[in-house]
């Protein structure tokens, strides 16, 4: 017998599926697009013939899949804060207390939810930037964009925890939405524009050291803000790890004691 | 949800397969350029200069347009642009060419290119070369080869020019334009993900409560050809 969180998690999936299904199609053809477009220019390198005496500088590391993210990345986003949002519309309109009147706990409840708006558009995310990757040439996955694809579901994944955390707390879809979007699109200019604020103000020039509380919530953007000074994707992610999990943790910790439904 | 996984991958699979077979074969086309200065070899009567390195990062098919421009103030009576595998140059040339006279040197180039290219020298000192298209198959490393005295910098002009004029010497850009040709390999790989996904789209939709497989079957014993529609 299938445990019900997955059984439950397929039947949102179910519920969404003709959305979900044109929003990763939609993704996926604009990836191979992109991917196919940047192809021939990550498929040579051209340098400078090595002379005696030259010297190497050091180079940023190469962001290859940046343009791709750019724009897939934030549907990505979206897509998992409005299927986060979801669930506060359950329990604003009191749908989760039919489903929770079926043996099904709070706890499978909230994690199907979790699976359904996080783990599957992150996973069809990863295929589908992999597949193209994969059938052009599979040596690449292991050299070019591994960190960046690592950076940006985690990101995306905080983002779609806080959502639905908020859902979880207040019952209101709309704010849940609101929160997902104001974390993700405004936040980050905040939080910069807080960072050239003190840095300006203390006469300092920013490292990627310094920059670190950045990638807290938002790995994938330090990463891109601050790969000319050094910063190191690794880094990025085992900063932003425990913040995800530790969210994570919340929502279910507050389901298990504190989740009540109408 | 196995079945909405397994459907994925093989939408996600049939239109990269269709992009991939389309876009990089008719518009695709990237080009890097890499630029210097200086000769590498400078003599009386000729020079070279050792410009750029071109590697492969992917495992495909991949056909190559290079060529060069830039500036030299000297006269020079003939030059060519040369795209010659890294492991013959590194292994013998580059220490044998100092020695040679100038038709040797030619001679020996000309001998171990993949393809080469005649350097025309244009108005206002500007250098521009023929293009040579190849299949890029082991490391290249590409070089101007330049018949003249090329130990002496000849000073700019003093009427003012029309247009800037570089620095004195040799200024080079070398310019490498890469499409990228799918072959069987990639339709092999295309055809195991298809594969994956489909048994993965089986094995979740067999396992489902409302399985689309099952609905279909049920479907075609209702509808059997050649037996009129019931009212």
């Amino acid at each position: 017998m299938r445990p019900r969180i997955l059984l439950h998690s397929s039947y949102i999936l179910g519920r969404l599926s003709k959305e979900l299904a044109a929003a990763m199609a939609g993704l996926a053809i604009i990836q191979v697009i992109f991917l196919s477009m940047m192809a021939p220019r990550m498929a040579i390198r051209v340098t400078l013939y090595p002379q005696p005496g030259y010297v190497a500088y050091p180079q940023p590391p190469p962001m290859m899949l940046a343009p791709v993210l750019g724009i897939t990345g934030f549907l990505y986003a979206m897509l998992t804060v409005a299927m986060g949002a979801q669930m506060g519309l359950e329990l604003e309109r009191g749908d989760s207390a039919l489903y929770l009147s079926h043996p099904i706990s709070r706890l499978s409840y909230v994690a199907s939810w979790i699976i359904a708006s996080i783990f599957i558009p992150s996973l069809m995310f990863f295929f589908s930037l992999i597949i193209p990757i994969l059938i052009l040439e599979p040596h690449l996955l292991l050299g070019v964009g591994g960190g960046e694809i690592a950076l940006i579901l985690l990101q995306v994944s905080t983002s779609g925890s806080i959502v639905l955390l908020t859902a979880a707390l207040f019952k209101k879809r709309s704010l849940a939405l609101a929160v997902g979007i104001f974390e993700y699109l405004m936040a980050p200019i905040l939080l910069t524009l807080i960072a050239a604020i003190i840095t300006f103000t203390t006469h300092t020039t920013p490292s990627a050291g310094n920059m670190l509380w950045i990638a807290l919530l938002y790995p994938y953007n330090y990463y891109m803000m601050f790969g000319y000074l050094g910063a190191n994707w690794m880094g990025a992610a085992i900063v932003n790890m425990p913040v995800f999990s530790m969210l994570t943790a919340l929502l279910l910790a507050y389901t298990r004691w504190g989740f009540e439904v109408k | 949800m196995l079945r909405e996984v397994g459907l994925f991958i093989i939408v996600s699979m049939l239109l990269t397969t269709l992009v991939l077979l389309y876009l990089p074969t008719k518009f695709l086309f990237a080009q890097e350029t890499v630029c210097g200065e200086g000769f590498t070899m400078s003599r009386e009567d000729l020079g070279i200069t050792e410009g750029a390195l071109v590697s492969r990062n992917m495992r495909v098919k991949l056909l190559l347009e290079i060529r060069v421009n830039g500036f030299y103030s000297n006269n020079m009576s003939d030059a060519y642009l040369f795209a010659i595998p890294e492991k013959i140059y590194k292994g013998s040339l580059e220490k044998t060419l100092p020695y040679l006279e100038k038709e040797e040197v030619l001679r020996l180039l000309k001998d171990n290119a993949v393809g080469f290219a005649k350097v025309r020298k244009l108005s206002f000192d500007r250098l521009e070369s023929d293009t040579i298209n190849l299949v890029l198959e082991d490391p290249l490393i590409l070089l101007l080869y330049i018949e003249g005295n090329t130990t002496q910098t000849v000073s700019p002009p003093s009427t003012p020019p029309t247009m800037p004029v570089p620095p004195p010497g040799i200024h080079y850009c070398f310019v490498v334009g890469t499409k990228i040709v799918i072959e069987n390999e990639q339709l092999i790989r295309a055809a195991d993900i298809a594969v994956i996904g489909l048994a993965i789209f089986i094995a979740g939709d067999l396992r489902s409560e409302d399985s689309w497989l099952k609905k279909l079957k049920s479907y075609a014993r209702k509808i059997k050809p050649g037996e009129p529609k019931q009212e």
